[in-house]
């Protein structure tokens, strides 16, 4: 069994009367890609804060690396790199010298100082900008150089919090091939995010979050085996009548149908060949079919399954 | 760690346009300004005038009088003395037609109106008697025909007086107004002072955060960068002086090195009092900023950067705000580098600098050490 790299244990945190964490419990081990899930204001970032002791919280204790952590756990604090939601470099130094300042915060020789750092900047694809100041740098550039500021001590831990907020789809991509080439070469990584698209990319385990508390953990799959949903079979046809919309809300498996827009949605749950079914009973009443989808269920699905609403809100 | 943080904050400092503009382009600015202003009024014509004063003896004192009449004799005498009573000499202070009364009685005391040149010269003058009078007394007991060698000899040590403070300091009573500018250069050192809390404090900035999830220890950081600021805020000191002293060709007397060392010491008063805003002051960077300016400017205007007079007139009427108040001390320190011969009042200026400084900081460190965030 994998070497537990953190361990929370009933955290809590309140902030005057709002509980934003609620006795939080959660283990990571070692090499995992650990995703912290769930919409904004849930307690994902209030749980890297505490974790990082730049909080102080009520209750609960909190592990790494089987050691207590505390804010003068330095010993603990030198093999962890922190990427921040908000970008925290200095307007007025280059490229290369917030890498050089940030990575000489951890490692005190020189040399060994001098090839992190360019290890770094060739990690984020920043050579060519390594004389521009971080205001010359586009939002995606900015973004990486965030990361390289994080991660050019060569950290067992990286903690990233939602690192790809405001980032164009290019550099997103980037920053996640980045996290998986990381944990590659050995680090274990938490990453937060309300992005569940990023978080099945990239996670091998994941904890939906939701009002400060864990709601559910676990593989993708895991998680999706969850739920009563696990396939949900789309049909475009021009009309459908009644005793056909009927006949296949009677198939086995079947437990919601709908048709709207001129679109049939059936969600199953469970079962074989739900597909094959449905389309026969189309079939023998003559449908003219259309384009025909299937899909596997979401952490979409699943927040919406467990909570009763999306994970993220519509306008995003 | 140490020099690696000191390095990149002494760097990103210096690449800090606002900065640099409000301790080094603005007031080299305002340091031009000055100088044309004031240009016209250069007092460097000046001529000594005998000093009108009354002489009140309430008891005799005839080797007083003897030097009183010894100065006030000649082509270019120290005072124009006049020997009158009480009430007369009182009478002609108040209209303004001598700068000074000298009682005579068991001591020899001195009332002035202000504090001007003259007043300041009357005192000198005091003061020296009083030093001299028992060896002169006593040596007059033992041989009264002593007397008027001695009293010949100290009136004539009477009259250099007069021509020390013009030989010792600049003749440009404006000079005043570039103290001022100083100890604003200084004080306005208290914003890059604000950096000690606000880069390293993890509810300040998102860079304070990020420092505090690394192995750096708060205290070797928040040393590296107070002394970061320490040498930010001399540099902008020792820049702005020197505009003064070799561009605008500003008399500093001939003490221009300890001019340098009051400057600086006093931007690392500036330095430690922003520290100490910082940490009292909770908010947003915005805000403590605001406060730092607010004070730092107050403080000017008190020493009279804006309005000359204010300064007399805090003088006369709350003593203890101009003792307080690190801007008038840092101008009173220069002042007196420039009008004293010695170096005592300059130096007890220096330590009450010291003492401030010793004061903000300790202030700083008491209210961010340890600190826990309840909320970031």
């Amino acid at each position: 069994m994998a070497d537990t790299v953190i361990k929370i244990d009933s955290l809590v945190k309140r902030y005057g009367e709002l509980i934003a964490l609620d006795h939080l419990s959660l283990e990571i081990k070692q090499g995992e890609v650990f995703g912290l899930l769930g919409p904004n204001g849930s307690g994902k970032t209030t749980t890297i804060n505490c974790l990082l002791s730049l909080l102080s919280y009520d209750k609960g204790t909190i592990q790494i690396f089987g050691k207590d952590m505390s804010p003068t756990a330095y010993d603990i604090k030198r093999d962890i790199g922190v990427i921040m939601q908000n970008v925290a470099v200095y307007d007025e130094l280059t490229v290369q010298e917030n890498i050089d300042y940030f990575c000489g915060l951890y490692i005190t020789d020189k040399e060994q100082k001098a090839q992190y750092v360019e290890d770094a900047i060739k990690f984020v694809g920043l050579e060519d900008f390594r004389k521009f100041r971080p205001k010359k740098l586009s939002g995606g550039l900015l973004r990486r150089l965030n990361i390289a500021c994080g991660i050019a001590h060569k950290p067992k831990l990286i903690i990233l919090d939602e690192p790809t907020v405001a980032v164009d789809p290019q550099s997103r991509n980037k920053i996640l091939e980045g996290i998986e080439e990381l944990n590659r070469n050995g680090a274990t990584i938490i990453y937060t995010s309300h992005y569940m698209e990023e978080v099945e990319q990239i996670c091998t385990r994941i904890a939906i979050m939701d009002k400060g508390k864990k709601i559910a953990e676990g593989t993708k799959e895991e998680l999706t085996a969850m739920i009563k949903n696990t396939e949900t079979i789309k049909v475009t046809l021009h009309e459908l009548p009644d005793e056909v919309l009927s006949e296949i809300s009677a198939l086995p498996h079947v437990y919601s149908t709908d048709f709207a827009e001129e679109r049939l949605t059936v969600s199953c749950s469970g079962g074989k060949h739900n597909l094959i079914r449905v389309l026969e009973v189309l079939q023998n009443h003559d449908m003219h079919i259309g384009r025909v989808t299937t899909e596997q269920p979401t952490l979409n699905d699943v927040f919406l399954e467990i909570t009763g609403k999306a994970l993220r809100d519509k306008e995003e | 760690m140490f020099f690696n943080e000191l390095k990149y904050f002494i760097l990103s400092t210096l690449r800090e346009k606002k900065l640099i503009f409000w301790l080094i382009l603005f007031p080299m600015f305002m340091g031009t300004m000055f100088k044309l202003a004031f240009n016209g009024l250069s007092e460097k014509e000046f001529s000594f005038k005998a000093i009108p004063t009354a002489v009140v003896e309430i008891k005799e004192n005839s080797i007083f009088h003897e030097v009183v009449n010894s100065v006030s004799e000649g082509d270019n005498p120290l005072l124009k003395a006049s020997f009158t009573d009480k009430d007369e000499a009182e009478k002609q202070l108040n209209e303004g037609d001598i700068e000074g009364i000298i009682f005579v009685d068991d001591t020899i005391s001195l009332k002035v109106a202000g504090s001007d040149m003259e007043e300041t010269i009357l005192k000198a003058f005091t003061d020296r008697y009083l030093t001299q009078e028992k060896l002169m007394t006593e040596a007059a007991k033992k041989d009264p025909s002593n007397i008027p060698a001695m009293t010949k000899a100290m009136s004539e040590e009477m009259n250099v007086l007069k021509e020390e403070p013009i030989e010792t300091s600049s003749n440009d009573r404006y000079i005043t107004y570039f103290y001022n500018l100083l100890a604003m250069v200084a004080l306005c050192s208290s914003v890059t002072g604000l950096s000690i809390v606000t880069a390293n404090q993890a509810d300040q900035s998102p860079l304070g955060a990020r420092k505090c999830c690394s192995p750096t220890p708060k205290l070797i950081s928040t040393l590296a960068i107070m002394l970061g600021c320490w040498a930010v805020s001399a540099v902008c000191m020792v820049t702005t002086v020197s505009f003064m002293a070799f561009v605008l060709k500003i008399e500093f007397g001939s003490r221009l090195p300890l001019v340098y060392a009051g400057g600086i010491l006093g931007s690392i008063t500036g330095t430690s009092m922003g520290y100490m805003i910082a940490s009292l002051v909770g908010g947003s960077t915005e805000k403590k900023n605001a406060v730092a300016m607010t004070v730092s400017l107050s403080g000017n205007f008190l020493s009279g950067l804006m309005v000359g007079d204010i300064k007399p007139l805090i003088m006369e009427k709350m003593p203890l705000l101009n003792e307080l108040n690190p801007s008038a001390v840092i101008c009173d320190s220069l002042f007196y580098l420039n009008i004293d011969k010695g170096y005592d009042r300059f130096i007890g200026k220096m330590l009450t600098l010291l003492a401030m400084t010793a004061i903000f900081t300790a202030i700083g460190f008491i209210f961010t050490r340890r600190k826990k965030y309840a909320s970031i």
